[in-house]
């Protein structure tokens, strides 16, 4: 091992139930600029308008109203890069019945390699570190099979990487922290 | 090598997460994971699924008022309680500095009271407080906010307990993965050894979560000094490497 001389990686925290003061002010109407917001992409911006909504849930099945989503995805034409409307980045709070909602447009894979999907990073109160999963679309079945972040997870526990058609532009995608149908987080 | 191409050759993979040193998802003293832990094993993937670029804020203005919490929030005076400073560095394993980095901040004020709907505390708000700060690291990695010592408060974890004061932090490294929110808190404090969110963190790895006091920081009559540094995950060993 060439690398016996590494730092101690500081450990990680739960974002506590206050986390909208620092995370999410305008959701609290705290006046302090908020650095990010559920809009990942505006109006002006290339592509297919999305909405990603959906309920984060708890082992009981009871809703989760203090969790914080993190959301990060490519654009229209499957790059990283941000401007014209599209930031790529964005975050929600969920409200009293653990609902969160996303705008932005449809993303595009980087490559035939993988399938068209968001990186999530869920935090809550009673969550000690940050949960990383992944939005795929269950209307992209051959992409999917093709991917190998959606492979590799179990088989019979991909489905709750699925996001679902609700409506036009419309998809839902619920987030198990536990129990049956836990959604599969990644060791990322 | 790969077994999917990267559109981003400039960053590097991640080294994993040191799980050794991080909280159980479920654990026995605090009470909240016991039904939002997850229980079934994270789900490894290629290390190069790490190579999500961090959020972009390049467009984002962060001015030194932002990183004062004894300023932006007056509205008729200065807040109560004890002014300080806290500052130190955001690197990664290797020591390397993470420049350009935003670190958020929220906190209660000095009676140990969050400006926030859900908290009931019976302690006071503070009209020149907001509890919140945002900094950006410069090339070296350094940053630095000024704000008020918080006070402890109580929660219904178990019967009379108390949160230890702390800050709460939270940035990216140069990667989405490297996502980073934890609490720092103040050395000698007696409520350490009782609380359980602190006492999640394995035992060899609590320190790091405890700032020091640090006289050079310390402005001669204005405000004790704290010194915090964040250590993130580094560029994981490339196979040429490790062969």
């Amino acid at each position: 091992m060439a690398r016996a001389n590494r730092l101690g990686q500081t450990p990680t925290q739960t974002v506590g139930p206050y986390f909208a003061i620092g995370l999410a002010p305008h959701c609290i109407s705290l006046p302090f600029k908020p650095l990010a917001t559920e809009e990942i992409a505006t109006d002006g911006a290339e592509g297919e308008p999305l909405v990603l909504t959906g309920q984060v849930l708890d082992g009981d099945g009871a809703p989760v109203s203090d969790a914080l989503i993190e959301a990060r995805q490519r654009n229209a034409r499957g790059s990283w890069e941000s401007g014209q409307g599209f930031r790529g980045y964005g975050r929600a709070a969920t409200d009293k019945n653990g609902t969160f909602l996303f705008r932005t447009v449809r993303p595009a894979p980087a490559s035939d390699y993988e399938a068209p999907h968001l990186w999530l990073i869920v935090q809550a109160r009673g969550l000690l570190g940050p949960l990383v999963t992944r939005v795929h679309f269950a209307d992209e079945a051959d992409r999917n099979e093709r991917d190998p972040i959606f492979q590799a997870a179990p088989p019979a526990r991909r489905a709750t990487l699925l996001a679902h058609p609700i409506g036009p532009g419309r998809y839902r995608f619920d987030i198990r922290l536990q129990g049956e149908h836990e959604t599969v987080f990644f060791d990322l | 090598m790969s077994d999917f191409p990267s559109t981003n050759p400039g960053l590097p993979p991640l080294t994993p997460r040191d799980r050794a040193a991080n909280p159980a998802w479920v654990d026995r003293g605090y009470r909240s994971t016991a039904r939002r832990g997850p229980r079934e094993t994270l789900v490894a993937v290629p290390p190069l699924a790490s190579v999500v670029p961090a959020p972009d804020f390049s467009d984002v203005v962060v001015t030194e008022i932002d990183a004062d919490l004894t300023r932006n929030g007056r509205m008729n005076g200065e807040p109560l309680g004890e002014r300080i400073i806290v500052a130190g560095r955001v690197i990664d394993e290797e020591g390397r500095p993470v420049g350009g980095t935003i670190i958020e901040l929220w906190q209660a004020n000095a009676a140990g009271r969050y400006r926030h709907p859900v908290d009931d505390h019976d302690a006071p708000l503070d009209p020149n407080f907001l509890g919140v700060g945002r900094c950006r690291t410069d090339a070296e990695g350094r940053y630095r906010f000024v704000t008020i010592r918080p006070g402890a408060y109580p929660w219904r974890n178990h019967p009379n307990a108390w949160r230890p004061a702390h800050l709460h932090f939270a940035l990216f490294g140069h990667h989405f993965a490297d996502r980073l929110v934890t609490q720092m808190y103040f050395p000698g404090d007696p409520l350490l050894g009782l609380d359980p969110i602190f006492l999640s963190v394995p035992e060899h790895a609590r320190d790091r979560l405890v700032a020091r006091f640090d006289l050079d920081l310390t402005v001669e009559g204005y405000a004790l000094g704290y010194a915090f540094d964040f250590v993130l995950r580094g560029p994981a060993a490339t196979p040429w490497e490790s062969a």
